[in-house]
């Protein structure tokens, strides 16, 4: 018989020019010079790395650390060279919103690691966006996609006819639907159709009306977001061979790779494109890991004034009576975690005893209490020298319970029947 | 003219050290890869291509990184698989089984009239009345199918296969309900199969040997009946290169050779095509050819070669090289031990893989000889793999209850049995003289009595349990980087997901795989995108 040659080995050394420097990162939402604002990209690395304890002073010295960082500037020294220009650079940013350990019991967060990677312009609208670490030429083709985004938007921000927002958002779903299968331009279609104009004054340009659109993006994003999810759920599943509820800590390592979740991110992107990155990132974070994040400190900004209430939670705290028992209600993540447990069952016995669920809430309700994100409680536990907690392990905390200000917290898990938490409050209302 | 320049090209990538053989031959050989066969061979006396196949020449599927590679999933082949049966009624024979079945799908049934648990779906050819079949049940399946008749891509693939197939209905007094799935294949390549050819049972048993170090694998050959081990297919269940060629050709093409017969159409019973549409010499110049195709090679970009090296490493670390074998002598760089290993539930197709024989010795006796096979036995039919015959048991055991299925089959995940027998050698018995007592004690009237006792010599084969549907040869890697999509069936578009798909045995090393850093991963991963075609 004949044979053919063995495996042959070829070193192929074709030329290739890339941008030859190191990775030069910018601060975290800071403004982009007004002279090039127009014309300049900003990528930003999310990850869920704890950011470093930092004062507004240090903070341009302190040099970039996550998790990925090796990989991502090896992404960077593949975007040619001209890309980047003085007229129009691209700047780099890491984001980094891992909860802190005083949330997560004292100890580094031993979650898989995670990033998203989303490229803005001078503004921080959201032009494209990745789930992953983006590798070899992903992040010049999310950066070319980038630009495509916003020539588009341009074309129809000065559009004399004065395209609607629906309309644009059909020309990028049209753009985009050709990356993908079947099922999910099926999608796709479907939560474009099923897109209305904000309620009140239309959306006349996204491109120019970006905080208004962005307050409509944020409104829909948890519902668009879930939809979808159902979708990647099933798909995923049958192309990793997903089987059991544990393969979906697999599933999360698989999604520190682009691919992994590249039809999701694809049909949700026109949905979210020409929003203010700032101030959806959160709510983006949480959706796409299913769990809750920390805020960026932003330049010149205290923690608790990224919060939605204007009383900061140090503030509310201070003012409960010294004797008197209040309650922390911890807001769950936009898009639940998918691997935390389900609330614990309660039996018929208990719950017709008045030890439910709904029984939890109605007791929980005569207490003072406010909702916090587990930030405010990072940021508030900070600032108070308070003592470690772990919000989400065992299980997730639903509420923290004090029996007054002074008092150290105590958590009512979803892992935990409700009885025990129920007696105990009733005992301290008397 | 054509034909002449596309052999001089492909003669250009045959490696100098094929020419042993003889560029003649070769160039045949390459020329009738090429060839678009058409119906009717005068030169043979054969029908010539069809009445049903896959494609018009072997180089329509086999083309990915140059003549010879692997195909994208628009050219899978396509099977339909009986996970189960109930009927309902009273007396259920065979040939009651045989016409109900045949109302789902009449490929099922065979020219014997056993009912076998798997149907090939030959994308072309065929009477209107079984592409009208195939029409129902690939609408069924969901997914979407491409001109050349596989799905249109890996996410096609999955859906079809994910989509269970329900046929209920009542047909003279019996209600049958099927549950069925679509499988598919996808294209291999052959580039250096004629290495692989050389590869010795030896080699197989020493990596089944090195294996037994490594308590999570356990790789075991594939024993065909003969006493062989096979290394071609995705089942490994074809022990030669030319025997490959000789049921590509038949089951792919419908050329009938001369050992193997062409995919009938079950819609047309009793035609037979009474000659060899494609000679044997013809098939050796084929087995040329594709033995001379070059092997894959390793392609390492001067930038990314210390990453390539370190995934390598990686790669063996955490313990991919265990079944991914680097060298299999003479086959340098195959990364495969061509050996079978349970790859999970996930991985299931009912044309399973050959039993595992673990023992053989002769035995002589007398036996009754029945014209029909035996009721449960596993069957070869396509090179795909074997398929299950459904046992009927003609003692109805209990008497006729209409909520009770009369009949029931179930697909068996192993073996049914664990001796079997093959026959060596048979002559009549001339000692016996009344033959018929037998038969009628253990068949009674609903087999043909038209039987004989012979006294025969066989080889008595012990099996070994194993899950054989989801046992699949380990797939060689070399060229990986220009044979997507992944996966006997093509439903991995990536090498990220193909490994992810890893399940059974190799779940351990998936483990290890997904346990690494980021950029460990992805340093494995460049490692296998640097296996490319030649």
């Amino acid at each position: 018989m004949v044979c053919g040659a063995v495996l042959a080995t070829v070193l192929d050394s074709g030329p290739r020019v890339y941008a030859a420097d190191p990775v030069s990162w910018s601060t975290p939402m800071g403004e982009v010079p007004a002279a090039t604002a127009d014309d300049a990209l900003v990528v930003v690395l999310m990850t869920n790395d704890v950011a470093a304890q930092q004062n507004a002073r240090k903070r341009r010295s302190q040099p970039v650390s996550c998790w990925c960082q090796r990989s991502f500037e090896r992404s960077v020294s593949r975007v040619p060279a001209g890309y980047s220009l003085p007229s129009a650079p691209i700047d780099f940013q890491h984001w980094a919103v891992g909860l802190p350990p005083i949330v997560t019991g004292g100890e580094r967060p031993s979650d898989v690691e995670r990033a998203i990677a989303i490229v803005t312009d001078g503004k921080y609208r959201i032009l494209a966006l990745s789930v992953g670490v983006p590798h070899g030429q992903d992040l010049r083709q999310l950066i070319e996609d980038a630009e495509d985004t916003r020539v588009l938007l341009r074309q129809d921000s000065s559009d004399a006819n004065e395209s609607s927002v629906k309309e644009t958002v059909g020309r990028i779903v049209d753009r985009i639907r050709g990356r993908l299968n079947r099922i999910w331009q099926r999608e796709l279609d479907r939560q474009f159709d099923a897109l209305g104009e904000p309620d009140g004054d239309p959306i006349d340009d996204l491109f120019e009306e970006t905080t208004r659109y962005t307050s409509a993006v944020k409104l829909r994003l948890g519902s668009i977001a879930g939809q979808l999810h159902q979708v990647y759920l099933q798909d995923a599943q049958t192309r990793f061979g997903l089987t059991e509820a544990s393969d979906l800590n697999r599933l999360a390592i698989l999604e520190q790779h682009p691919a992994t979740r590249l039809p999701w991110v694809t049909t949700l992107a026109p949905f979210v494109v020409g929003s203010d990155l700032r101030s959806l990132y959160t709510d983006l974070a949480e959706v796409t890991w299913g769990q809750c994040v920390m805020p960026v400190e932003r330049p010149g900004e205290q923690p608790s004034e990224a919060a939605d209430d204007p009383l900061s939670l140090a503030e509310w705290v201070s003012q409960r009576d010294e004797k008197r028992p209040f309650t922390l209600q911890l807001r769950p993540p936009l898009l639940e975690d998918r691997i935390s447990p389900q609330r614990a069952q309660v039996t018929d016995v208990a719950r017709r005893r008045g030890l439910g669920w709904q029984d939890l809430d109605a007791v929980v309700k005569v207490t003072p209490s406010r909702e916090v994100s587990p930030g405010e409680i990072a940021a508030w536990l900070s600032q108070t020298d308070g003592k470690p907690i772990d919000l989400r392990r065992p299980s997730r905390a639903r509420f923290l319970f004090f029996r007054s200000p002074s008092d150290p917290p105590y958590p009512i898990r979803d892992g935990s029947p409700p009885g025990r938490a129920i007696s105990m409050i009733r005992q301290v209302q008397k | 003219m054509k034909f002449k320049l596309l052999t001089i090209v492909l003669l250009a990538l045959v490696p100098t050290t094929a020419w042993a053989v003889s560029p003649p031959e070769i160039a045949g050989g390459a020329q009738l890869f090429t060839q678009e066969w058409q119906p009717h061979n005068s030169a043979l006396g054969g029908d010539g291509l069809g009445p049903l196949f896959n494609a018009t020449s072997c180089a329509t599927c086999h083309q990915q990184g140059g003549i010879g590679g692997g195909g994208e999933a628009a050219f899978n082949a396509t099977s339909i698989g009986i996970d189960s049966i109930e009927v309902y009624g009273r007396r259920v024979t065979l040939a009651v089984l045989a016409n109900l079945v045949s109302q789902f799908h009449p490929g099922f049934v065979q020219p014997d009239g056993n009912v076998a648990n798997v149907a090939g779906l030959p994308h072309h050819g065929g009477s209107s009345m079984l592409r009208g079949f195939h029409e129902k049940v690939l609408q069924q399946a969901g997914a979407n199918y491409a001109d050349e008749g596989g799905p249109t891509e890996a996410a096609e693939v999955r859906i079809a296969n994910g989509n269970p197939i329900v046929f209920d209905d009542t047909i003279n007094g019996y209600r049958i309900r099927i549950k069925a799935r679509m499988y598919s294949r996808n294209t291999t390549a052959l580039f250096g199969s004629g290495l692989i050819d050389q590869v010795s049972d030896k080699q197989l048993d020493r990596q089944v040997r090195l294996q037994k170090k490594h308590p999570e694998i356990s790789g075991r050959p594939s024993t065909l009946q003969d006493g062989r081990y096979g290394k071609f297919g995705w089942r490994a269940n074809i022990a030669s290169l030319i025997e490959f060629n000789d049921q590509a050709c038949a089951n792919e093409m419908g050329l009938q050779t001369r050992r193997k017969v062409q995919t009938s159409d079950s819609t047309v019973r009793g035609y037979q095509n009474t000659s060899s549409d494609i000679s044997d010499e013809q098939i050796e110049m084929l087995t040329h050819f594709t033995a001379a195709l070059p092997a894959p090679r390793q392609s390492i970009p001067s930038d990314s070669a210390v990453d390539i090296r370190r995934g390598e490493a990686l790669f063996n670390e955490v313990g991919c090289n265990v079944c991914h074998v680097a060298d299999m002598p003479p086959a340098s760089g195959l990364y495969s031990d061509l050996l079978l290993h349970d790859m999970g539930r996930e991985s299931i197709d009912l044309s399973h893989a050959e039993p595992y024989i673990v023992r053989r010795e002769l035995v002589t006796k007398d036996a009754e000889i029945l014209p029909e096979a035996p009721a449960g036995f596993t069957a070869s039919t396509a090179y795909y793999g074997n398929v299950t015959m459904m046992p009927i048991t003609f003692e109805s055991p209990r008497g006729y209850e209409s909520s009770r299925p009369a009949f029931t089959f179930q697909a068996p995940s192993g073996p049914t049995t664990l001796v079997t027998s093959r026959l060596i050698d048979s002559k009549v018995n001339p000692d016996i003289k009344n033959n018929t007592v037998a038969i009628a004690r253990s068949f009674t009237n609903q087999r043909s009595t038209s039987a004989v006792v012979r006294t025969e010599l066989r080889e008595k084969m012990k099996l070994q349990p194993t899950n054989f549907n989801q046992e699949w040869r380990t797939a060689p890697l070399w060229g990986v980087r220009d044979s997507a999509p992944y996966w006997h069936d093509g439903r991995a578009e990536t090498l990220l997901e193909a490994i992810a798909m890893h399940d059974g045995e190799a779940a351990g090393t998936r483990d290890r795989y997904l346990n690494l850093s980021y950029e460990d991963r992805q340093s494995v991963l460049a490692f296998l995108e640097s296996l490319v075609a030649p």
